[in-house]
């Protein structure tokens, strides 16, 4: 590794940005060596993803310009980004469902396998099968569709579709938040290879510790501006997350206490649940209670959220929980969760949790409906929404902005809102910090802290190990549909141990 | 920190709709007002003007429920034609217009919620299932008509000629009808539902809707709607011919788009789109008739100001389009 | 994927009932020609002031549509007569949507007509009251009316009554076509169309031409009607038709012959016989594909209209309305001819005199035409009135030179 030749061949020079009035990206001069893993770290709405979709031609230029091997790079659309040796993979699906997998390799390129106007579909599968053999999949068949494949095999697809065209600047955009610890290991291992090429890659995350782990250095955005550029030697993690926030992070990132207590009361209760996904799971949730679930995304975990919020039937078993006048209610579907406050995150926040083209009002209003009346005055909507946007400190320009334009941060505190409103007292969280920045984490940790003493059950469901030991009462482990493991809340717990029980 | 900057922006964006809603009719108004010189005013075309746009207004406010929750319904005109042959036929052995309109209710509701099984339990798309009904309801009308010589009379057309003749009738429902729309629509829990629905179903449903009770109670109104909206189309037609009522799906959808309603459904759908829509609908082909447009070209001179009017929508959602990743 | 199939339908949906609506038309490029002209003529009078007055009388027509060749013939006239007579005319299209009927009719109520001719029996009941609670004049032109047609609702004093279509004597109609072809050496003669409850007169035209060409020693087959109205219904029936009559030499297309008929018979060496009129005429006669064909006389029918609602707003009425050859019942009818054309020698004085760009050179004159009207010639009848617009092609012709 360090026998390649590190140098500069990647510039920009004043780069800028702007959309309407808004500056996204404010003059920006960072430069890329070969041979390097570049991490992009900042805040939501920092700039990073605009930087890569300038570099990618997503985005035209505002203003600056761009150095590719020491000439003017302007590409005109993404095709020609390709073709200068830039591919990017992002966070959204960019497979299309219809096609085949091979078909998706080679979407837009299809010439390449074109005899006299003819398509050769069976040189177009050996070069796809290759293709992802290069990046060491080999259990996908090229010729069933994308929709046939799991989001992270078709995450995979994508990857092998840009590397196909052998990138000298690989970008990977926020893509490891949507994937499971498997997939995301494959994708370190594909960006280390490419370093050792002599090529570069530029790593954009939220995920701090991903980012100090297999970057060479790492570039941290504020507001457009670059703020620093750390090599990894001084790489350290409070420094980094000072200079993303521009101040000292006050007060403890996650809880402070050790104190697994909580409540008699129980407020939410599976007894032997069995599904699909899942074989003979119990849980009891008593009031004043953080309960985690860890384990890999196929473990029957997000399923388990589902069921017990009543959007997914159950086969054997039983769910109860306390209905608002003390009776107790068998939870069979959605309006059985509502009535006995139970409240319900979603893990995908765009497509399941928001109504992203919706006012931040109407979202927050949305969930407390069925308890406002017959007819329901704007004046109460308003102040309702009011309440929520003050108590969470929503950023926004008014609360009849659509929620579409709010950062993740800010969007995922909507959906906090929607429940916390609407006088829930059993909360359900799939995921709840995904794709949300440190500044933004460390406000929600605070407020499932205080909700906690407040008396409120809450169930975490995470992919991430930390989280759920900075946060939790207990512990449970979930692998294969079934409970392997439940952990008590202690200093000692270490990642190690639940990863154990997960695999 | 960017907030100030984006104020007026923002303003703009979220009075759009508004914008749209009105703009549009405020300019066929003041057009009109112009080039006819104060004509479409007179006392005897405003009467005019309400009994044009009854029908396809009751009709508009029951549609905005179906296209807010994301249906595309184009039976509505059949089902309407449907209608008036149910009240002839009642009407004709009964003389009693409740009982014919209740008829005519019946069986507008009936199709809707026929359309509504088909669409929620046996998962077929809506619009096709619209299609069907379509087909059916246009069918029964020529099969009936086939067995009549083409034409089914009202023995008793002085009964329901009132509701053609004097305004006041047609005023009263069309204001009742709009208020209750603007009532449930804007200030019920059914309205609300309905909006984020059609925007994003799963999250309705965490919610807490209930997609097929609250689509259940849509296919309702638009039945009810279009059931009572036949009483007046038969009472400016005098009798049932076939073609009754053909057409009237597309009038529907072009007048709310001029009001400024897309089609796909959603937070951005205004029941003031089914009023501004309709008024702007009705004011162009009466305008233009008064302002004595040549009959050669008029239907060239609606196609243009339709897409100048279309034109001002796109521009506007155009501008704030872009917005960063 | 969702949203482009609810597109793609919809798009299906619109277009299908545009073609609906379209059917109807043809000829489009004679039209613009005739349209350009048009307009050229209505600057000119523009700017010209003419003798229109403030006080002339405004009367509305109301047609399906204006864009084919009888909206142009009629507008033609009309605006010859505005030159002439102390009228104008305001028009408005239905667009083939029956129930547009009685808007139309308000809007031209709103645009100040005192009267208001409509092209068919369109929701008659509910545009006559219309223009009865408004005090305005109201006429069908290209169809009678008859006392079933109000469906026992008082016609009132506002109602002017139809205009009988074919000279009103069908039978007359069915042997001047047998006229017309009965030397082109023709030996066996079918018939095709509408069903009879489209089109009722059908039958006893066909009768007639039937009874005369037989009496001829020419075969003639009974009338076959068709399945249904569209093109493609008619054009299968017709196929069939010949199909199994392979002695059939020449068909009578009563169902839009010229439009419907002749695509069905083209190159099948069967000779047409049309119910209708277009430009193509002139050279299908001169292949010999086309024996003969016809239209109805819409300045006669318009001609009739006008000088009824004239009477009627001057506050005259004819002293024999009640005794009108063409009444039924309580209901006064006029009348408008059917020319036949069978020579190229009558195509030409059809093209002349029956569908001229200049009303000057039509059928009924300004002149003549005042002649009916009762505030200028106080012995004018109904009867005379009658006698002017059923005048054949030959009387038209002797008229003019």
């Amino acid at each position: 590794m360090e026998n390649v030749k590190k140098e500069v061949f990647f510039e920009t020079r004043k780069l800028t940005k702007k959309f309407g009035e808004v500056t996204a990206v404010n003059q920006v001069d960072m430069q890329i060596r070969t041979g390097e893993i570049r991490g992009l770290i900042g805040e939501n709405g920092s700039g990073k993803s605009t930087i890569s979709s300038m570099i990618s031609a997503i985005h035209p230029v505002s203003a600056g310009e761009m150095l590719l091997h020491g000439e003017v790079y302007q590409p005109r659309d993404p095709g020609d980004a390709k073709a200068h040796g830039i591919t990017m993979i992002v966070q959204e699906a960019g497979t299309i469902d219809g096609l085949t997998i091979a078909e998706n390799i080679f979407v837009g390129d299809e010439k390449r396998f074109s005899h006299h106007g003819v398509i050769s579909r069976r040189e177009m599968n050996e070069a796809a099968r290759a293709a992802l053999e290069a990046i060491g999949v080999t259990d996908v068949d090229v010729t069933l569709p994308a929709a046939a494949y799991s989001f992270e095999t078709r995450k995979l697809v994508e990857v092998a579709k840009a590397l196909y065209y052998d990138p000298v600047l690989f970008i990977v955009d926020e893509t490891t938040t949507a994937l499971s610890q498997q997939g995301r290991e494959i994708i370190y291992r594909i960006i280390h290879e490419l370093r050792e090429k002599g090529k570069a890659v530029l790593f954009i995350s939220h995920d701090l510790e991903e980012l100090i782990r297999h970057c060479d250095v790492l570039t941290v955005l504020r507001d457009g501006k670059l703020v620093d550029t750390i090599e990894k030697a001084e790489f350290d993690e409070s420094r980094i997350r000072n200079s993303m926030v521009g101040r000292e992070i006050s007060g403890d990132y996650y809880r402070n206490d050790y104190d697994s207590t909580h409540g008699k009361r129980v407020m939410l209760c599976a007894k032997n649940i069995s599904n699909a996904d899942l074989h003979n799971v119990s849980i009891t949730l008593h009031e004043g209670e953080i309960l985690g679930i860890a384990g890999l995304s196929g473990c029957g975990m997000h399923q388990l959220g589902r069921v017990l919020f009543g959007l997914d039937k159950i086969r054997e078993g039983s769910i109860t929980a306390e209905s608002e006048d003390g009776s107790s209610v068998s939870v069979k579907a959605v309006g059985d969760a509502l009535r006995c406050n139970i409240g319900y995150i979603s893990k995908d926040r765009d497509k399941d949790a928001l109504v992203l083209p919706a006012s931040i009002k109407e979202n927050l209003v949305l969930a407390n409906l069925s308890r406002m009346g017959g007819f329901i005055s704007p004046r109460r909507e308003r102040e309702y929404a009011k309440k929520q946007i003050d108590a969470l400190a929503i950023k926004c320009s008014s609360m009849n902005q659509a929620v579409s334009e709010l950062s993740g941060g800010n969007k995922q505190k909507v959906s906090f809102g929607k429940w916390i409103g609407n006088g829930s007292k059993i909360l359900i969280m799939d995921s709840p910090t995904r794709g949300v920045d440190i500044g933004v984490k460390t406000t929600m940790y605070q407020l499932i802290a205080r909700m906690k003493k407040e008396g409120y059950a809450i169930l975490i469901i995470s992919e991430e190990m930390p989280e759920l030991i900075g946060m939790c009462d207990e512990i449970m482990v979930m692998k294969n549909g079934a409970v392997t493991k439940r952990l008590k809340r202690s200093e000692h717990l270490s990642e190690q141990q639940i990863i154990e029980y997960m695999i | 920190m960017k907030e100030e900057k984006m104020k007026p922006i923002t303003l703009i964006k979220n009075s759009r709709n508004n914008i749209v809603c009105y703009g549009s009719l405020t300019v066929v108004i003041v057009l009109f007002a112009i080039i006819t010189r104060g004509q479409i005013f007179s006392a005897y075309n405003l009467k005019s003007l309400v009994g044009q746009m009854v029908v396809l207004m009751i009709i508009s406010i029951g549609m905005i429920f179906m296209f807010a929750h994301g249906t595309v319904d184009i039976a509505s005109g059949a089902v309407a034609g449907l209608c008036t042959m149910v009240i002839t036929l009642v009407l004709n052995e009964t003389a009693s217009i409740p009982l014919s309109v209740i008829a005519a209710i019946v069986t507008a509701v009936t199709l809707y919620l026929f359309m509504w099984y088909v669409t929620a339990y046996l998962g077929l798309m809506s619009i096709i299932a619209s299609l069907a009904v379509m087909f059916i309801a246009r069918g029964l009308v020529t099969y009936i008509l086939s067995m009549n010589d083409g034409r089914i009379v009202i023995e008793h057309y002085d009964m329901i000629q009132p509701l053609k003749s004097n305004t006041v009738y047609a005023l009263i429902v069309m204001l009742v009808i709009v208020v209750v729309g603007i009532l449930l629509f804007n200030y019920t829990r059914l309205g609300k539902y309905c909006k984020a629905i059609g925007d994003n179903p799963v999250s309705a449903e965490q919610s807490g809707a209930r997609l097929k009770n609250v689509k259940f109670w849509c296919y309702v109104i638009a039945g009810c709607c279009v059931g009572l909206a036949s009483l007046f189309l038969l009472a400016r037609s005098g009798n049932v011919g076939k073609n009754i009522g053909s057409g009237t799906e597309m009038d529907v959808m072009v007048a709310v788009i001029l009001g400024g309603m897309n089609l796909n459904g959603g937070s951005k759908s205004r029941m003031g789109a089914a009023v501004s829509g309709v008024v702007t609908y009705t004011l162009l082909s009466n305008g233009l008739t008064i302002a004595g447009v040549d009959q050669t070209y008029i239907t060239l001179v609606k196609g243009i100001i339709f897409i100048v009017i279309i034109g001002m929508t796109l521009r506007q959602n155009k501008s704030v389009a872009e917005m960063p990743r | 994927m969702k949203k482009k199939v609810i597109s793609m339908i919809l798009a299906a949906a619109m277009t299908a009932v545009m073609a609906a609506g379209c059917g109807g038309s043809a000829n489009n490029t004679a039209e613009g020609e005739a349209q350009t002209g048009d307009a050229v003529a209505e600057s000119e009078e523009e700017t010209e002031g003419g003798e229109q007055t403030d006080d002339a009388y405004k009367i509305g027509i109301v047609m399906y549509q204006w864009t084919d060749a009888q909206g142009t013939n009629i507008q033609n006239f009309c605006n010859y007569l505005e030159k002439n007579l102390n009228v104008t005319f305001e028009y408005e299209s239905t667009f083939y949507d029956d129930d547009a009927q009685v808007s139309c009719v308000e809007n031209l109520i709103s645009s100040g007509c005192d009267a208001i001719i409509s092209g068919y029996d369109t929701n008659l009941v509910a545009a006559m009251s219309t223009c009865q609670d408004a005090e305005v004049y109201y006429t069908v032109a290209l169809d009678h009316i008859t006392e079933e047609d109000f469906a026992g609702v008082a016609p009132g004093e506002y109602f002017l009554g139809g205009t009988k279509q074919f000279g009103g004597d069908l039978a007359a109609l069915g042997k001047e076509y047998a006229d017309a072809v009965a030397d082109s050496g023709i030996k066996n003669a079918g018939g095709i169309s509408f069903p009879a409850w489209a089109f009722s007169d059908a039958p006893e035209i066909y009768a007639s031409f039937q009874s005369e060409l037989t009496a001829k020693g020419i075969t003639v087959q009974d009338l076959t009607f068709t399945s249904g109205m569209t093109a493609d219904e008619v054009q299968q029936n017709v196929k069939d038709l010949v199909n199994q009559n392979p002695d059939m030499d020449t068909l009578f297309g009563m169902a839009s012959g010229l439009d419907y008929v002749y695509p069905a018979i083209q190159g099948s060496g069967v000779k047409l016989i049309a119910m209708g009129y277009d430009t193509s005429v002139a050279s299908l006669m001169e292949s010999g594909a086309l024996l003969a064909a016809g239209n109805n006389n819409h300045t006669q029918a318009i001609a009739s209209c006008v000088a009824r609602i004239v009477n009627a707003l001057e506050g005259n009425s004819y002293p024999d309305a009640a005794e009108g050859a063409y009444n039924e019942g309580s209901i006064v009818n006029g009348v408008a001819g059917y020319p036949v054309i069978g020579t190229q020698e009558e195509l030409e004085d059809y093209v002349t005199y029956i569908v001229p760009e200049d009303g000057a050179n039509g059928c009924v004159t300004a002149e003549e035409l005042e002649n009916c009207i009762i505030s200028s010639n106080p012995d004018a009848t109904m009867a005379d009135l009658n006698a002017l617009t059923n005048r054949s092609l030959s009387e038209i012709v002797e008229a003019r030179q």
